[in-house]
Protein backbone atom coordinates (compact mmCIF):
# COMPACT_ATOMS: atom_id res chain seq x y z
CA UNK A 1 0.00 0.00 0.00
CA UNK A 2 2.25 2.25 0.57
CA UNK A 3 5.08 1.72 -2.64
CA UNK A 4 3.49 3.51 -4.72
CA UNK A 5 3.18 6.67 -2.67
CA UNK A 6 6.94 6.63 -1.83
CA UNK A 7 7.62 5.67 -5.57
CA UNK A 8 5.26 8.29 -7.20
CA UNK A 9 7.68 11.47 -5.76
CA UNK A 10 10.64 9.84 -7.12
CA UNK A 11 9.17 9.14 -10.80
CA UNK A 12 8.06 12.84 -10.67
CA UNK A 13 11.94 13.80 -9.41
CA UNK A 14 12.88 11.43 -12.57
CA UNK A 15 10.85 13.44 -15.12
CA UNK A 16 11.65 16.81 -14.13
CA UNK A 17 15.55 15.63 -14.07
CA UNK A 18 15.15 14.35 -17.32
CA UNK A 19 13.50 17.39 -18.25
CA UNK A 20 16.17 19.66 -17.17
CA UNK A 21 18.75 17.64 -18.94
CA UNK A 22 17.24 17.83 -22.04
CA UNK A 23 16.70 21.01 -22.08
CA UNK A 24 20.31 21.91 -20.99
CA UNK A 25 21.62 19.89 -24.42
CA UNK A 26 18.94 20.40 -26.57
CA UNK A 27 19.03 23.92 -26.71
CA UNK A 28 14.75 24.34 -26.61
CA UNK A 29 13.51 27.79 -26.08
CA UNK A 30 13.87 28.29 -22.47
CA UNK A 31 11.94 30.95 -20.93
CA UNK A 32 14.76 32.70 -19.07
CA UNK A 33 16.14 33.49 -22.21
CA UNK A 34 13.24 35.80 -23.57
CA UNK A 35 13.68 39.12 -24.54
CA UNK A 36 11.30 41.97 -22.48
CA UNK A 37 8.98 42.66 -25.11
CA UNK A 38 9.66 46.11 -27.18
CA UNK A 39 9.36 47.72 -30.27
CA UNK A 40 12.07 50.37 -29.27
CA UNK A 41 14.81 48.24 -29.76
CA UNK A 42 14.58 45.98 -33.57
CA UNK A 43 14.31 49.96 -34.25
CA UNK A 44 16.70 51.48 -33.33
CA UNK A 45 18.73 48.16 -34.32
CA UNK A 46 17.58 48.45 -37.50
CA UNK A 47 18.81 52.22 -37.79
CA UNK A 48 22.27 51.73 -36.84
CA UNK A 49 23.11 48.78 -39.10
CA UNK A 50 21.97 50.80 -41.72
CA UNK A 51 23.76 53.70 -40.68
CA UNK A 52 26.78 51.45 -40.23
CA UNK A 53 27.00 50.15 -43.10
CA UNK A 54 26.98 53.32 -45.56
CA UNK A 55 29.34 54.95 -43.20
CA UNK A 56 32.14 52.28 -43.34
CA UNK A 57 31.58 52.21 -47.35
CA UNK A 58 32.19 55.68 -46.95
CA UNK A 59 35.43 55.71 -45.14
CA UNK A 60 36.80 52.81 -47.30
CA UNK A 61 36.03 54.62 -50.46
CA UNK A 62 37.53 57.79 -48.40
CA UNK A 63 40.72 56.49 -47.65
CA UNK A 64 41.72 54.58 -50.98
CA UNK A 65 40.80 57.78 -52.22
CA UNK A 66 43.42 60.03 -50.79
CA UNK A 67 45.93 56.84 -50.54
CA UNK A 68 45.80 56.13 -54.46
CA UNK A 69 44.74 60.12 -55.40
CA UNK A 70 41.32 58.99 -57.63
CA UNK A 71 39.52 61.65 -55.68
CA UNK A 72 36.08 61.58 -55.83
CA UNK A 73 35.60 57.96 -57.71
CA UNK A 74 36.09 55.54 -55.14
CA UNK A 75 34.27 57.33 -52.31
CA UNK A 76 31.49 57.17 -55.29
CA UNK A 77 31.95 53.59 -55.63
CA UNK A 78 32.34 52.52 -52.27
CA UNK A 79 29.25 54.81 -51.20
CA UNK A 80 27.21 52.38 -52.79
CA UNK A 81 28.70 49.24 -51.59
CA UNK A 82 28.28 50.73 -48.69
CA UNK A 83 24.24 51.65 -48.82
CA UNK A 84 24.25 47.79 -50.24
CA UNK A 85 25.78 46.45 -47.15
CA UNK A 86 23.57 48.76 -44.86
CA UNK A 87 20.32 47.34 -46.58
CA UNK A 88 21.73 43.80 -46.51
CA UNK A 89 22.38 44.39 -42.43
CA UNK A 90 19.01 45.54 -42.24
CA UNK A 91 17.08 42.83 -44.20
CA UNK A 92 18.97 40.05 -42.12
CA UNK A 93 18.06 41.77 -39.22
CA UNK A 94 14.46 42.72 -40.11
CA UNK A 95 14.33 38.50 -40.74
CA UNK A 96 15.82 37.52 -37.78
CA UNK A 97 13.27 39.75 -35.81
CA UNK A 98 10.42 38.29 -37.57
CA UNK A 99 11.82 34.67 -37.26
CA UNK A 100 12.09 35.32 -33.89
CA UNK A 101 8.88 36.55 -33.29
CA UNK A 102 7.08 33.76 -35.54
CA UNK A 103 8.87 31.22 -32.93
CA UNK A 104 8.07 33.35 -29.69
CA UNK A 105 4.22 33.29 -30.99
CA UNK A 106 4.38 29.37 -31.61
CA UNK A 107 6.30 28.38 -28.06
CA UNK A 108 3.38 30.67 -26.61
CA UNK A 109 0.70 28.67 -28.63
CA UNK A 110 2.18 25.29 -27.18
CA UNK A 111 2.51 26.10 -23.69
CA UNK A 112 -0.90 27.82 -23.07
CA UNK A 113 -2.20 27.17 -19.79
CA UNK A 114 0.50 26.57 -18.02
CA UNK A 115 2.22 30.44 -17.63
CA UNK A 116 5.00 30.83 -15.32
CA UNK A 117 6.03 34.07 -13.71
CA UNK A 118 9.36 35.18 -15.70
CA UNK B 1 21.63 77.05 -16.74
CA UNK B 2 23.83 74.35 -16.68
CA UNK B 3 24.74 72.61 -20.63
CA UNK B 4 22.80 69.33 -20.84
CA UNK B 5 26.05 68.04 -22.37
CA UNK B 6 28.08 68.92 -19.36
CA UNK B 7 27.12 65.57 -17.39
CA UNK B 8 29.69 64.02 -20.15
CA UNK B 9 32.72 65.55 -19.21
CA UNK B 10 35.84 64.04 -18.38
CA UNK B 11 37.52 65.19 -15.28
CA UNK B 12 40.84 64.44 -14.14
CA UNK B 13 40.60 62.23 -10.61
CA UNK B 14 44.62 61.76 -10.11
CA UNK B 15 46.63 63.14 -13.16
CA UNK B 16 49.25 60.37 -13.80
CA UNK B 17 51.30 60.93 -17.16
CA UNK B 18 53.32 57.64 -18.20
CA UNK B 19 55.76 58.16 -21.64
CA UNK B 20 53.87 61.73 -22.93
CA UNK B 21 50.48 59.40 -22.67
CA UNK B 22 47.71 60.67 -20.59
CA UNK B 23 46.80 58.24 -18.80
CA UNK B 24 45.05 60.00 -15.73
CA UNK B 25 42.32 58.45 -13.30
CA UNK B 26 38.92 59.80 -14.41
CA UNK B 27 35.41 59.99 -13.23
CA UNK B 28 35.02 57.67 -16.03
CA UNK B 29 37.65 55.41 -14.50
CA UNK B 30 36.34 55.74 -10.79
CA UNK B 31 32.51 54.34 -12.89
CA UNK B 32 34.57 51.96 -14.51
CA UNK B 33 35.93 50.40 -11.08
CA UNK B 34 33.11 50.81 -9.19
CA UNK B 35 31.54 48.91 -12.10
CA UNK B 36 33.86 45.99 -11.61
CA UNK B 37 33.81 46.25 -7.58
CA UNK B 38 29.91 46.50 -7.46
CA UNK B 39 29.14 43.54 -10.47
CA UNK B 40 31.43 41.30 -9.38
CA UNK B 41 31.00 42.04 -5.78
CA UNK B 42 27.13 41.20 -6.37
CA UNK B 43 27.94 37.81 -8.12
CA UNK B 44 30.53 36.48 -5.72
CA UNK B 45 28.11 37.41 -2.71
CA UNK B 46 25.57 35.74 -4.44
CA UNK B 47 27.20 32.41 -5.44
CA UNK B 48 29.29 32.50 -1.47
CA UNK B 49 26.46 30.84 0.01
CA UNK B 50 25.52 28.56 -2.51
CA UNK B 51 22.12 27.55 -0.32
CA UNK B 52 19.53 24.50 -1.21
CA UNK B 53 16.88 27.46 -0.76
CA UNK B 54 18.39 31.10 -2.06
CA UNK B 55 17.99 34.49 -0.29
CA UNK B 56 17.55 37.16 -2.11
CA UNK B 57 20.88 37.72 -3.40
CA UNK B 58 21.19 34.44 -4.36
CA UNK B 59 18.29 34.61 -6.06
CA UNK B 60 19.35 37.69 -7.82
CA UNK B 61 22.70 35.97 -9.10
CA UNK B 62 20.71 32.83 -10.70
CA UNK B 63 18.22 35.04 -12.29
CA UNK B 64 21.26 37.05 -14.00
CA UNK B 65 22.78 33.50 -14.75
CA UNK B 66 20.00 32.00 -16.23
CA UNK B 67 18.94 34.83 -18.02
CA UNK B 68 22.85 34.49 -19.70
CA UNK B 69 22.65 31.05 -19.91
CA UNK B 70 19.28 30.68 -21.32
CA UNK B 71 20.42 33.32 -24.33
CA UNK B 72 23.36 31.45 -25.09
CA UNK B 73 21.49 27.99 -25.06
CA UNK B 74 18.77 29.58 -27.40
CA UNK B 75 21.16 31.54 -30.14
CA UNK B 76 24.65 29.43 -29.81
CA UNK B 77 23.16 26.30 -28.54
CA UNK B 78 24.73 23.64 -26.19
CA UNK B 79 28.29 24.78 -27.67
CA UNK B 80 27.76 28.00 -26.40
CA UNK B 81 28.56 26.85 -22.90
CA UNK B 82 32.65 27.85 -23.69
CA UNK B 83 31.62 31.49 -24.26
CA UNK B 84 29.37 31.93 -21.25
CA UNK B 85 32.34 33.83 -19.04
CA UNK B 86 32.66 36.94 -21.82
CA UNK B 87 29.15 37.30 -22.61
CA UNK B 88 28.39 37.32 -19.16
CA UNK B 89 31.16 39.68 -17.62
CA UNK B 90 30.18 42.26 -20.81
CA UNK B 91 26.52 41.87 -19.70
CA UNK B 92 26.91 42.81 -16.38
CA UNK B 93 30.06 45.67 -17.12
CA UNK B 94 27.29 47.45 -19.09
CA UNK B 95 24.48 46.40 -17.38
CA UNK B 96 25.78 47.48 -14.31
CA UNK B 97 27.40 50.80 -15.59
CA UNK B 98 24.22 51.69 -17.58
CA UNK B 99 22.76 51.44 -13.91
CA UNK B 100 25.09 53.78 -11.65
CA UNK B 101 24.64 56.08 -14.48
CA UNK B 102 21.01 56.46 -13.57
CA UNK B 103 22.04 57.87 -10.61
CA UNK B 104 21.68 61.47 -10.48
CA UNK B 105 25.05 63.59 -10.19
CA UNK B 106 26.78 60.25 -11.30
CA UNK B 107 28.40 59.60 -14.88
CA UNK B 108 27.97 57.21 -17.40
CA UNK B 109 30.84 56.09 -18.86
CA UNK B 110 28.65 53.59 -21.88
CA UNK B 111 27.75 57.36 -23.10
CA UNK B 112 31.40 57.11 -24.84
CA UNK B 113 32.49 55.91 -27.89
CA UNK B 114 35.51 54.87 -27.37
CA UNK B 115 34.15 52.73 -24.42
CA UNK B 116 31.92 51.09 -26.34
CA UNK B 117 34.22 50.72 -29.22
CA UNK B 118 36.28 48.93 -27.66
CA UNK B 119 34.01 46.36 -25.87
CA UNK B 120 32.44 46.13 -29.77
CA UNK B 121 36.15 45.85 -31.03
CA UNK B 122 37.51 43.21 -28.62
CA UNK B 123 34.40 41.14 -29.41
CA UNK B 124 34.55 41.29 -33.45
CA UNK B 125 38.12 40.69 -33.14
CA UNK B 126 37.70 37.89 -30.90
CA UNK B 127 35.12 36.36 -33.85
CA UNK B 128 37.30 36.68 -36.23
CA UNK B 129 39.83 34.82 -34.71
CA UNK B 130 37.24 32.12 -33.62
CA UNK B 131 36.30 32.12 -36.72
CA UNK B 132 39.54 31.18 -38.62
CA UNK B 133 40.95 29.36 -35.53
CA UNK B 134 37.87 26.77 -36.29
CA UNK B 135 37.55 27.12 -40.13
CA UNK B 136 41.02 28.23 -41.58
CA UNK B 137 40.96 30.03 -44.78
CA UNK B 138 37.59 28.15 -45.28
CA UNK B 139 36.21 31.62 -43.32
CA UNK B 140 36.69 33.17 -46.20
CA UNK B 141 33.78 31.34 -47.67
CA UNK B 142 31.48 33.44 -45.16
CA UNK B 143 31.74 36.68 -47.45
CA UNK B 144 30.44 34.79 -49.99
CA UNK B 145 26.31 34.44 -49.71
CA UNK B 146 24.85 30.74 -50.18
CA UNK B 147 23.55 29.73 -54.02
CA UNK B 148 24.85 33.01 -55.61
CA UNK B 149 25.81 32.89 -59.49
CA UNK B 150 29.87 33.05 -59.41
CA UNK B 151 29.69 36.15 -61.80
CA UNK B 152 27.93 38.04 -59.31
CA UNK B 153 30.79 37.76 -56.48
CA UNK B 154 32.73 40.41 -57.36
CA UNK B 155 29.93 42.89 -56.28
CA UNK B 156 28.58 40.79 -53.38
CA UNK B 157 31.79 39.85 -51.53
CA UNK B 158 33.17 43.95 -51.38
CA UNK B 159 29.02 44.26 -50.02
CA UNK B 160 29.41 41.38 -47.36
CA UNK B 161 32.74 42.49 -46.29
CA UNK B 162 31.47 45.96 -45.58
CA UNK B 163 28.57 44.33 -43.85
CA UNK B 164 30.51 42.32 -41.71
CA UNK B 165 32.90 44.97 -41.24
CA UNK B 166 30.52 47.46 -39.76
CA UNK B 167 29.26 44.64 -37.19
CA UNK B 168 31.54 46.61 -34.56
CA UNK B 169 30.36 50.24 -35.47
CA UNK B 170 26.78 49.30 -34.92
CA UNK B 171 27.04 47.27 -32.37
CA UNK B 172 29.01 50.17 -30.46
CA UNK B 173 26.91 53.18 -31.48
CA UNK B 174 23.72 51.57 -30.94
CA UNK B 175 24.77 51.47 -27.18
CA UNK B 176 26.96 54.83 -27.01
CA UNK B 177 23.64 56.74 -28.94
CA UNK B 178 20.95 55.44 -26.58
CA UNK B 179 22.85 56.28 -23.87
CA UNK B 180 23.81 59.63 -24.66
CA UNK B 181 20.30 60.71 -26.47
CA UNK B 182 18.96 59.32 -23.17
CA UNK B 183 20.96 61.23 -20.65
CA UNK B 184 20.84 64.38 -22.69
CA UNK B 185 17.58 64.37 -23.18
CA UNK B 186 16.22 64.05 -19.79
CA UNK B 187 18.83 66.96 -18.56
CA UNK B 188 16.64 69.08 -21.33
CA UNK B 189 13.48 67.87 -20.21
CA UNK B 190 14.73 69.12 -16.42
CA UNK B 191 16.13 72.16 -17.72
CA UNK B 192 12.37 72.88 -18.65
CA UNK B 193 11.23 72.68 -14.81
CA UNK B 194 12.88 75.72 -14.19
CA UNK B 195 12.31 77.44 -16.90
CA UNK B 196 8.56 77.06 -16.85
CA UNK B 197 8.66 77.60 -13.28
CA UNK B 198 5.73 77.15 -10.78
CA UNK B 199 3.07 77.83 -13.42
CA UNK B 200 3.68 74.97 -16.43
CA UNK B 201 7.16 73.78 -14.46
CA UNK B 202 5.25 70.45 -13.21
CA UNK B 203 4.11 68.89 -16.61
CA UNK B 204 8.06 68.62 -17.83
CA UNK B 205 8.54 67.15 -14.04
CA UNK B 206 5.76 64.78 -14.92
CA UNK B 207 7.51 63.91 -18.32
CA UNK B 208 10.68 63.13 -16.96
CA UNK B 209 9.05 60.66 -14.26
CA UNK B 210 8.09 58.56 -17.14
CA UNK B 211 11.09 59.03 -19.01
CA UNK B 212 13.33 57.55 -16.08
CA UNK B 213 11.18 54.75 -16.14
CA UNK B 214 12.05 54.19 -19.55
CA UNK B 215 15.93 55.16 -18.83
CA UNK B 216 15.74 52.26 -16.62
CA UNK B 217 14.12 50.24 -19.10
CA UNK B 218 17.00 51.08 -22.24
CA UNK B 219 19.09 50.61 -20.01
CA UNK B 220 18.87 47.06 -19.27
CA UNK B 221 17.56 46.77 -23.15
CA UNK B 222 20.83 47.54 -24.66
CA UNK B 223 22.77 45.69 -22.20
CA UNK B 224 20.99 42.66 -23.43
CA UNK B 225 20.97 43.79 -27.14
CA UNK B 226 24.83 43.73 -26.43
CA UNK B 227 25.26 39.94 -25.29
CA UNK B 228 22.44 39.09 -27.91
CA UNK B 229 24.37 40.58 -30.79
CA UNK B 230 27.93 38.76 -29.45
CA UNK B 231 25.96 35.47 -29.09
CA UNK B 232 24.89 36.10 -33.04
CA UNK B 233 28.41 37.09 -33.80
CA UNK B 234 30.15 34.02 -32.27
CA UNK B 235 27.71 31.42 -33.54
CA UNK B 236 28.23 32.99 -36.94
CA UNK B 237 32.06 32.27 -36.52
CA UNK B 238 31.54 29.17 -35.45
CA UNK B 239 29.05 27.87 -38.19
CA UNK B 240 29.42 29.98 -40.84
CA UNK B 241 25.81 31.20 -42.71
Amino acid sequence: MSEPNGQEPLDDLNKRLKDARNRKTAGTRGKNGAAPRSDYGPAIRVGTDLVAGVAVGVVIGWVLDRWLGTTPWLLLVFFLLGSAAGITNVMRTAMKIESDAKADRESKRNDVGKNEAP
Amino acid sequence: MASPLEQFEIKTIIPIEIGGIDVSFTNSSLMMALTVVIGGGLVALAASRGAMVPGRLQTIGEILYEFIAGLIRETIGPDGRKYFPIIFTLFMFILVGNMLGMIPYSFTFTSHIIVTFVMAFVVFIGCTILGFSRHGLHFFSFFIPPGAPVWMWPLLIPIEVISYLSRPISLSVRLFANMLAGHTMLKVIAGFVFALGLLAGWLPLLLITALTGLEILIAFLQAYVFAILTCLYIKDALELH
